[in-house]
């Protein structure tokens, strides 16, 4: 469930019930290829029954072929999955230690269970291997420590070493898993000696393995940077909201939040970081305009409900930090119409009436409305005091959506 | 599984990639440069002509190297613009006849009502795929006035999004806040650092 987690679409609670769902589908699917037998699996070592090698390879295939379809239409953001990071020696030992596992019990921890599950006494015996494995190394992590954690070297790609495109390590990949289907298919048939004419009346897979091999190539030359994608605004519609007023809030609805503190709204400065440090408006979240597509932001952006409203001295900086927020696809994202300028300019140097004179009910609220921001803004309640200082809003720390860990 | 069951599957498959890739096409905004290569783009140009080139531009009469485009309404272009501009309301920036306007090798020289409206525009059109766009700060009110009309050195570097006043000096208290230092400014706080155990495994 890795890209609905980080997104909030899916909470991590939740996430348990999916994970137990996806669980029993897993191992359902495993005990019904047959992998609960260990003869299946120990076969890939002695050549009789390649089934895990291709299950598993095309498994790979499939999501790689998947993710990165995907992730070339913008439906999902690579950044966002979990990848195992890399422990060089630990793996290397790791993976021997499994082989061994593999070929003397004939199970992986997946396919041990399954075969537990219905009953098998091998199995069994293998799951409480694995647990005496588990207390073994917990009871000696400190002599094991150093390997464990050693060499490590953070989420390495294949193809960032070797220096190629992602698309083009893919299809490579997938070119090497259809010539190592074909070979255990011969060496399997060798050692079954399965006759030449029950060979022959078997299903052919070269058109599927070439719409496979079709699909990656395509991705493979086609442009790889994609500027736009679906759900970005267009051009059309950003310059309509910024015609017909709909981008803006005006001074008298930021005032009224101010004063009144409400909770509907988040005031973004998009200053210079001197002149934000300088003066801002109470409870104002600094983001420099060059910062709003700072990854950092994007969730904030995605998932905070409140009103967002953008402001600058002018409205310049303001417009562009919206712009490229609305260009996002982010909604309920505005900007102080004039910016401080204008808010001062109304609350300061406008001439205000006495309220008690005016004759309109609007112009007298409006008057007294105004009276009461120029006492808050004097009596020093905007921004002397070392309360409003320490009351800049703290936002959810944002941490670096943390991938969900997956393993098979 | 039968042949033909996994061939119709795999087909099915491409044939909905090939639908989704065409969908996408259709439903994305027609967009050349994505945000983050616009940031960089904003960062590495000029994105505004002064106050004081702009006056050496109208006095050498050398503005003909721009596109001038005059970015508001008709009725506002009708009642007074900069010699040499086009028309192109905001609005009609996307359009096919813009497009044909704006030569994507000539550099474009947007003015509008308001100083931010050329901003923005500017920020789409480099999105667009237009190379070298800049604004003149200001209004048109403004251009008129400090250029056109009375030009003094003095605003040369004419903006509106400087700011006017000063604004702490309407708040009591901030000569002691100034003492205290200036506030704490809000950080984004860091990702958080990549995990360092392995997990998950088969």
């Amino acid at each position: 469930m890795a890209p609905f987690i980080p997104q909030g679409l899916v909470s991590p609670e939740l996430n348990f019930f999916f994970a137990l769902v996806l669980g029993i589908a897993f191992g359902y699917v495993l005990e019904q290829a047959g992998f609960s037998s260990s003869r299946k699996l120990a076969g890939v070592f002695f050549g009789y029954d390649f089934v895990v090698l291709k299950v598993f390879f095309t498994a790979a295939i499939t999501a790689m072929t998947g993710l990165l379809f995907m992730s070339y239409l913008g439906w999902i953001d690579m950044s966002l999955v979990f990848i195992n990071p890399t422990f060089l020696w630990s793996a290397v030992v790791g993976g021997v230690i499994m082989g061994f596992g593999f070929i003397m019990g004939g199970f992986c921890p997946g396919t041990s269970i399954t075969g537990a599950v219905i009953g098998k006494i091998d199995a069994m015996v293998f799951v409480a291997g694995l647990f005496l494995g588990v207390f073994i190394f917990g009871h000696f992590y400190n002599a094991f420590e150093p390997l464990y954690t050693g060499s490590f070297l953070g989420n390495i790609f294949v193809y960032d070493v070797f220096g190629m495109s992602a698309t083009g390590f893919g299809l490579l990949l997938a070119i090497v898993a259809l010539i190592a289907f074909t070979v255990t298919q011969m060496i399997e048939d060798k050692i079954n000696r399965i006759p030449a004419l029950q060979i022959k009346q078997r299903p052919s897979f070269r058109f599927p393995a070439f719409l496979l091999l079709a699909s990656l190539f395509l991705l493979f030359v086609l442009p790889s940077q994609k500027p736009g994608h679906a759900g970005e605004t267009s051009p059309k519609i950003m310059m309509e909201e910024l015609n017909n007023g709909v981008a803006f809030a005006d001074s008298q609805k930021v005032l009224f939040h101010v004063l009144n503190q409400t909770s509907d709204m988040i005031l973004i400065d998009t200053r210079s970081q001197q002149e934000y440090g300088r003066f801002s408006l109470p409870m104002a979240v600094h983001i420099p305009a060059g910062d709003i597509l700072n990854t950092g932001w994007h969730s904030f952006f995605k998932t905070d409900p409140r009103e967002k409203v953008f402001f600058s001295n002018g409205s310049t900086a303001a417009t562009q930090a919206w712009t490229l927020a609305r260009r996002a696809g982010h909604d309920h994202v505005y900007i102080l119409e004039g910016g401080l300028n204008a808010l001062f300019d109304m609350i300061f140097v406008q001439e205000i009436p006495e309220p008690d004179d005016l004759q309109k009910m609007e112009e007298r609220f409006h008057a007294r409305f105004i009276k009461k921001a120029r006492e808050y803004f004097q009596e020093g309640m905007a921004g002397g005091s070392e309360k409003t200082v320490t009351n800049t809003p703290v936002l959810p720390a944002y941490d670096r959506p943390a991938p969900v860990a997956g393993g098979c | 599984m039968e042949k033909k069951q996994l061939s119709g599957i795999v087909l099915l498959l491409v044939v909905l990639f090939t639908a989704a890739t065409g969908i996408n096409k259709i439903a994305s905004a027609p967009y050349k440069l994505n945000n983050v290569q616009i940031a960089g783009k904003t960062a590495n140009q000029e994105l505004f002509l002064s106050y004081e080139a702009l006056h050496a531009h109208i006095k050498n009469n050398s503005l003909e190297q721009f596109i001038l485009a005059d970015i508001r309404t008709a009725d506002a272009f009708a009642s007074g613009h900069l010699e040499q501009a086009v028309n192109i309301p905001m609005q009609d920036l996307p359009s096919k006849q813009a497009r044909r306007i704006l030569n994507k090798k000539k550099p474009i020289l947007l003015y509008a009502e308001e100083e931010h409206q050329a901003a923005a525009a500017q920020l789409i059109l480099f999105g667009m795929g237009y190379e070298k766009v800049q604004y003149i700060p200001g209004g048109f009110q403004d251009i008129s006035a400090f250029v056109l009309k009375d030009y003094r050195p003095s605003r040369a570097y004419y903006r509106s999004d400087k700011a006017r006043f000063d604004f702490p000096r309407f708040i009591r208290g901030y000569e002691t806040q100034k003492e205290a230092g200036p506030r704490q400014p809000f950080q984004i706080p860091a990702a958080s650092p990549p995990a360092t155990a392995a997990g998950g495994g088969c």
